[in-house]
């Protein structure tokens, strides 16, 4: 896979595809069987949207051709399809804006700098972004990048401090299995009686605890947070009321992520209930230059349906293929009779 | 018993009545979903996602079946859930709903 991005240079392309879900991935092979290149850029850290994120080992039984697949199989085998047209990607990348040239195209930038000038934008973006769930907590903003992290992205970063990890799903247990070799001290509290998730990860984190590394709150929450500029201290309360101060230098609620539709909101499409209306001639926005194609469109008789966005992709690159070669007579071709042309 | 009905509390605490027909198989999410509430349901009701999260106000007098080890871990696994939290795609509709009366968190609100 080509990742790039993060980068203070222009990635130049025909399609900027936004999301690299299902329907972005195979938006690439019908993008490539028209000469077109394709850069996708994900907030998520790998390819394959909610079906990777979600539920990869779930079998899908609606995909034409397939009586059953693992959503996984899916993605991996979207992949090896998109392959031959070596797309480019940029992961753990939220779009934050769309800045139209005065030629018409168009640059998609990052929240981390990242810059992608497209002549066209197709904005696949399924249910927006995949953003972490927070706890209630009154004056956790604050505290945001001040101690509080909702993803680990560099483990070093804990190296000989004090933690706690909230939650009790596999992040957070896998991550207080990995930090609990490198913190000074390390809590995780869990609101439940017990871990229903991979019976080896609760074991370990058991065997931490009795091992006198890792401090383990069951029946738990946290339920406040102090300090000054930086976080110093969290409260931890267990069901029967008690209540437990315990200093910190992080805290890391790690409950997974939901979707938001983030600042696509913002790029004056015309929204309707989270989702983006297009023409369903070819699932163009409105805006020139910019479709929808997927979960996050809606038009009359839309079915959230992965092989509905696999038609939709399909129609966008025919009309997208026209508006970036306006003088270019355009033939269907098919791969039957013409093979797969790669580039 | 031929329907059953249950009432969902708005955010200004007045209640909707749905009335649902018995013999359909059908989870209460999809029935919410039918009567054009917000909810996304993102995993279309494998019990992965939770944003299908309904908060039930009266347990003490319906008779729910009991959530299993899926619905649990994702609850659990959940930075706001309370005991009474539920999800709806794991709630199927039959008469030990009747009467149900719930309400839906502000964050599952699309």
């Amino acid at each position: 896979m080509n990742i790039v991005g993060k980068q203070n240079y222009m990635i130049l392309t025909d399609i900027c595809i936004i999301g690299a879900g299902p329907v972005g991935l195979f938006a690439i092979f019908e993008a490539g069987l028209l000469k077109m290149r394709c850069h996708l850029i994900d907030y998520l850290p790998q390819v394959g949207g909610q079906l990777s994120e979600i539920y990869p080992k779930k079998p899908i039984y609606d995909i034409p051709g397939f009586p059953t697949v693992l959503a996984q199989e899916l993605v991996d085998n979207l992949m090896e399809q998109a392959a031959p047209f070596h797309p480019t990607f940029t992961l753990g990348e939220r779009v934050e804006t769309l800045e139209r040239q005065e030629d018409g195209s168009i640059i998609v930038g990052g929240h981390e700098g990242t810059k992608i000038h497209a002549k066209v934008v197709c904005i696949a973006g399924g249910l927006g972004c995949f953003e972490p769930r927070k706890p209630d907590l009154s004056n956790l903003k604050s505290f945001e990048n001040n101690g509080v992290d909702y993803i680990v992205k560099d483990p070093e970063k804990y190296r000989g401090k004090k933690i706690v990890i909230s939650g009790g799903g596999d992040s957070a247990l896998d991550w207080a299995i990995f930090l609990a070799d490198v913190c000074d001290e390390i809590s995780l509290v869990h609101r439940g009686e017990m871990f229903r998730g991979a019976p080896d990860s609760a074991d370990k984190v058991k065997a931490l605890h009795e091992q006198g590394r890792l401090t383990l709150h069951l029946n738990s929450n946290v339920t406040g947070l102090a300090g000054g500029d930086q976080l110093s201290a969290v409260t931890i309360t267990n069901k029967a009321g008690d209540i437990t101060d315990v200093e910190v230098d992080h805290f890391l609620p790690l409950f997974g992520l939901s979707p938001k539709l983030g600042p696509i909101a913002n790029w004056g499409l015309n929204i309707d209930k989270n989702a983006i209306n297009v023409d369903t001639t070819d699932y163009s926005t409105g805006v020139p230059g910019i479709y929808a194609i997927g979960d996050i469109n809606n038009y009359p008789g839309k079915l959230k349906l992965i092989l509905c966005g696999f038609h939709e992709a399909a129609l966008m690159c025919q009309s997208a293929f026209k508006l970036i070669n306006p003088d270019a007579k355009f033939t269907l071709k098919y791969t039957t009779v013409n093979g797969i042309q790669s580039f | 018993m031929e329907s059953i009905k249950v009432f969902v509390q708005n955010q200004d605490t007045s209640e909707t009545e749905i009335e649902i027909p018995l013999g359909i198989s059908m989870s209460l999410m999809e029935i919410l979903k039918g009567e054009g509430y917000p909810i996304e349901a993102i995993c279309g009701g494998m019990a992965l996602c939770a944003t299908c999260r309904v908060e039930v106000l009266n347990s003490d007098e319906v008779d729910l079946n009991e959530a299993n080890d899926s619905e649990l871990d994702i609850l659990e696994s959940l930075p706001y859930t309370s005991d009474n939290c539920r999800l709806s795609c794991q709630l199927h509709i039959s008469e030990n709903l009747h009467n149900l009366k719930f309400k839906l968190p502000e964050e599952v609100l699309a």
